[in-house]
């Protein structure tokens, strides 16, 4: 017989089952760190939308749907070097001393001079979103895209908002300074036809049922429907009057800010994406009391929040053993239950039509 | 494979698209040639090899934890050896096949390559890096056991202690991310949203750095193992002249490539990359770096015909990590302040002088240890059991990381299911987490290592109804250990000799 080297007695099974069991224990070490890292990962995805068009918005835009941050920084916000940072960052030379709207004014005069053409600093930075190549910052490479076109894909708002945004930067915002210029009538021509009927490159999202806007807005303010939107959100009703409450976002424009896709998962899943300043949070205080409700605004010293009475409470940071965020949105999440295939796509209908 | 890399490859780079009407205008060969196709391929071709290696020495490691006979441990220990050797080989190019496609992408669309490691799939890359670095070290650490078995080692044992700290300090270079969502107190109590010194560990030139450094030490781990119980060989100038036609070839050969990228980086014109002509000094640093080598490479040629190759290899392999890590490495944060698509050039300037270094310096240990005598034979079944785990470990993780990778690849295109042409209008057009990702990818291993568990039994039905281990063991060269040396004959004959000693 061959030597025994076994003296255990250790089975081809017995092996077997303790190699399983090892397994199991390697992936359960693996799945926690994937848990533990969508959770650090998480935060950073919420709180994003609010409505309407202006630099907030552009803001959320810039570092969310435009996916420009992960070109762009500012300033030492950020950290992608890709293209040129939009902000001030410390220690940069000259023109990179300046935030992006008063480089805009240089830049500009630069183009003026170059195209014989009369560019103001809104033009400079619509140009570099019409048609990115036609003035490429020294040092970087011609790699930008055209962001109203796949896969980015910004609507008109959209593009107001960011440049809006772009131009808050060290500068003053001039929303008609943006929809007036000659670059921006171009943007919003190309947007025009990439939608139009039978052309367009993409294929548009189609919901599944055409819904009724105007059963869909009966749903949102009557009292007494299923889900009484106005309970808590603004919109504005067919009378052209905006009514409505203020626990959650306004709605007045989400038709044309917000993708169809993003509007659909807030009403089914309202706890995705929590909008900034709709967090919900329960603070500690160290006296022992807890205070519960909206976390509204944050800075140095103190929290903001707004509790079930509406009213904002300031509760100075000295004074709080912990704030806890709440994952779970004050939104109810049964909608699905609560509306039928029918009413859902008349609500979204009538959503679709708040720009 | 090839074939279904084709609509992979489609579904992320579209060709021949009408833009107006969004028909596909083009050859079925068009459709099939597009920009991603070859580096899908080349990835997961490599990733296959590493694969089966891996997965091989997985089956290797449980045969050997129930193995009843000093036979059958030799056996399957030999079997996890080899495996884990194939699965390194397979892992070392991974990265680089990586870099590749990742450059392929981001060529294909910026929006869609940033969203690889500086967008909505940077935090998965964290989990890849973890699974990448269990792979190295794990793999690392089975060879370091691997060598307690073979006499002579011991000489050598003493360096292994710094190859594993180098290794660990290297990892965890790879592991720092750069953006970390932190709330304003941890903004305060950090200076700010990044680390005055760790936020550049996170960046793409420090990783290059150090995972060229993690490949060059898996290296020297490989050479270590291999060269434990040799003495010295024949001195080269008295070997055959094909011994020495060879190294001059595989010389040349690594002349030819670090002379050829040293040669464009030297002439390149900064156009090219859309830079002003005043960035053309920082093209000129990687070229002279590249020149260098070449003398290194010349100068370890030399010393190799004057028999003094360890010397030649040391030169080489020194010079080449000062390049490759502690020179290239720093100016690539340089080349990113001022002259950033230089990098991925540096990238290249890289691996090229990394890929001469394993093949020069492999080329060289071969006839360095021509003929040499050995210490004792390898002594074939006495690993520890940690070992038979280390390789369950490579197994799973790879497997992961293949599943993660597909998860990456695939969800890079959001809710594109043609990227730019064809919107994925379903329910199920949206990006999972990456906890998701882990326990879907899991239970996938799960389903796998079943299946592959259920057909080994299968096979084991035949052989084991001829009450021996042999019949399974295929027909690939394997020890004789029955004779106390390491000589490698032909699988039948071990289960002839097994079969008389058993009954």
């Amino acid at each position: 017989m061959s030597e025994e080297i076994n003296p255990k007695k250790t089975t081809a099974a017995g092996a077997f089952v303790r190699s399983i069991v090892f397994v199991l224990v390697v992936l359960g070490v693996y799945i926690y760190i994937a848990e533990v890292i969508t959770d650090i990962s998480g935060q950073a995805h919420r709180g994003s939308v609010a409505a309407g068009v202006g630099p907030e918005q552009g803001r959320e835009i810039f570092f969310g749907k435009g996916k420009c941050s992960t070109c762009h920084s500012l300033g030492n916000e950020g950290s992608a070097i890709r293209c040129p940072n939009l902000g001030v960052k410390e220690g940069a030379g000259p023109p990179f001393d300046m935030p992006i709207s008063q480089r805009a004014v240089l830049r500009a005069a630069e183009r003026s001079k170059a195209t014989g053409r009369t560019y103001l600093p809104v033009d400079y930075i619509l140009e570099s979103h019409y048609d990115p190549g036609a003035y490429v910052v020294a040092g970087f490479r011609n790699e930008m895209p055209v962001i109203w076109k796949p896969p980015i894909e910004l609507s008109a708002d959209e593009e107001v908002s960011v440049d809006a945004f772009l131009m808050s930067l060290g500068g003053e915002v001039d929303i008609a300074a943006i929809t007036n210029s000659p670059i921006f009538a171009k943007i919003k021509e190309g947007i025009k036809k990439l939608e139009g009927e039978g052309g367009g490159g993409a294929v548009k999202f189609a919901p599944y049922l055409k819904g009724n806007p105007a059963k869909g807005e009966q749903i949102f303010f009557d009292p007494n429907s299923p889900t009484p939107c106005a309970k808590c959100h603004t919109a504005k009703d067919a009378a052209g009057v905006i009514r409505g409450g203020k626990v959650g976002p306004e709605l007045t424009s989400v038709g044309g800010t917000r993708t169809p896709q993003y509007i659909i998962e807030s009403v089914m899943d309202p706890s995705a994406v929590i909008v900034s300043g709709f967090e919900g949070a329960t603070v500690e205080t160290k006296d022992g009391d807890y205070i519960t409700g909206m976390k509204k605004a944050e800075d140095a010293t103190s929290v903001d929040m707004m509790i079930d009475t509406g009213e904002i409470v300031k509760i100075p940071k000295s004074n709080i053993a912990s704030l806890t965020p709440e994952k779970i949105s004050t939104m109810p999440g049964n909608f699905r239950e609560l509306l039928t295939m029918e009413q859902f796509h008349d609500l979204f209908a009538y959503l679709m039509t708040l720009s | 494979m090839g074939i279904a890399n084709t609509w992979a490859g489609f579904m992320m780079s579209p060709v021949e698209i009408d833009k107006e009407t969004s028909q596909f205008v083009g050859t079925v060969w068009q459709a099939m040639n597009t920009p991603l196709w070859h580096p899908i391929n080349i990835h997961r071709l490599l990733g296959n090899v590493a694969f089966g290696g891996f997965v091989g020495g997985a089956y290797a490691a449980v045969r050997y934890l129930g193995a009843q006979t000093q036979e059958e441990k030799a056996h399957y220990d030999w079997m996890g050896y080899i495996s884990n050797f194939i699965g390194v080989a397979g892992l070392l190019p991974l990265p680089f096949a990586g870099y590749w496609m990742g450059r392929e992408v981001y060529s294909v669309s910026s929006v869609m390559g940033n969203n690889m490691m500086g967008g909505a799939f940077s935090w998965t890359f964290i989990l890849q890096a973890i699974l990448v670095g269990t792979l190295f070290i794990m793999s690392n650490y089975y060879l370091w056991i691997g060598m307690e078995r073979i006499p002579g080692s011991e000489r050598y044992s003493k360096y292994i202690k710094f190859i594993e700290g180098i290794i660990l300090v290297c990892f965890a270079v790879w592991l720092t991310p750069h953006n970390l969502p932190l709330n304003a107190e941890e903004q305060i109590q950090l200076g700010g949203q990044y680390h005055p010194t760790f936020k550049f560990l996170g960046l793409m030139a420090a990783k290059n750095a150090v995972i060229n450094f993690i490949i060059l030490c898996t290296f020297v781990t490989f050479l270590l193992y291999r060269r434990a119980n040799k003495l010295d060989g024949i001195p080269f100038s008295k070997q055959g002249g094909r011994s020495k036609i060879i190294l001059c070839f595989v010389g040349g050969l690594c002349l030819f490539v670090l002379g050829w990228y040293g040669h464009f980086l030297y002439t390149a014109n900064p156009a090219m990359f859309d830079l002003p002509a005043d960035r053309e000094k920082y093209f000129k640093v990687p070229a002279y770096l590249l020149f260098w080598q070449m003398g290194m490479c010349v100068l370890a040629i030399a010393l190799t015909f004057m028999n003094k190759g360890k010397i030649g290899q040391a030169i080489y392999f020194i010079s080449g990590v000062i390049c490759i890590t502690f020179i290239l490495g720093p100016y690539g944060f340089v080349v990113m302040a001022v002259a950033n698509p230089l990098l991925r050039n540096i990238a290249f300037t890289q691996w090229s002088m990394m890929m001469t270094c394993l093949l020069l310096i492999t080329t060289i240990d071969v006839y360095l240890f021509n003929g040499a005598k050995e210490v004792g034979a390898i002594v074939w079944g006495k690993m520890p059991v940690r070992a038979q785990y280390v390789l369950i470990v490579l197994c799973i993780a790879i497997v992961l990381n293949i599943g993660l990778m597909g998860f990456i690849r695939s969800g890079l295109r959001e809710d594109w299911h043609i990227y730019g042409v064809l919107r994925d209008t379903s329910a199920w057009a949206f990006t999972p987490t990456n906890a998701t990702m882990a326990k879907m990818v899991s239970a996938c291993l799960l389903v796998f290592l079943g299946v592959v568990s259920f057909l080994f039994w299968l096979t084991g039905i035949d052989s084991g109804s001829k009450k021996g281990h042999g019949d399974d063991h295929g027909d690939a060269a394997e020890p004789n250990i029955s004779s106390g040396i390491e000589v490698f004959a032909p699988a039948p004959s071990l289960s002839v000799q097994q079969r008389k000693g058993e009954v």
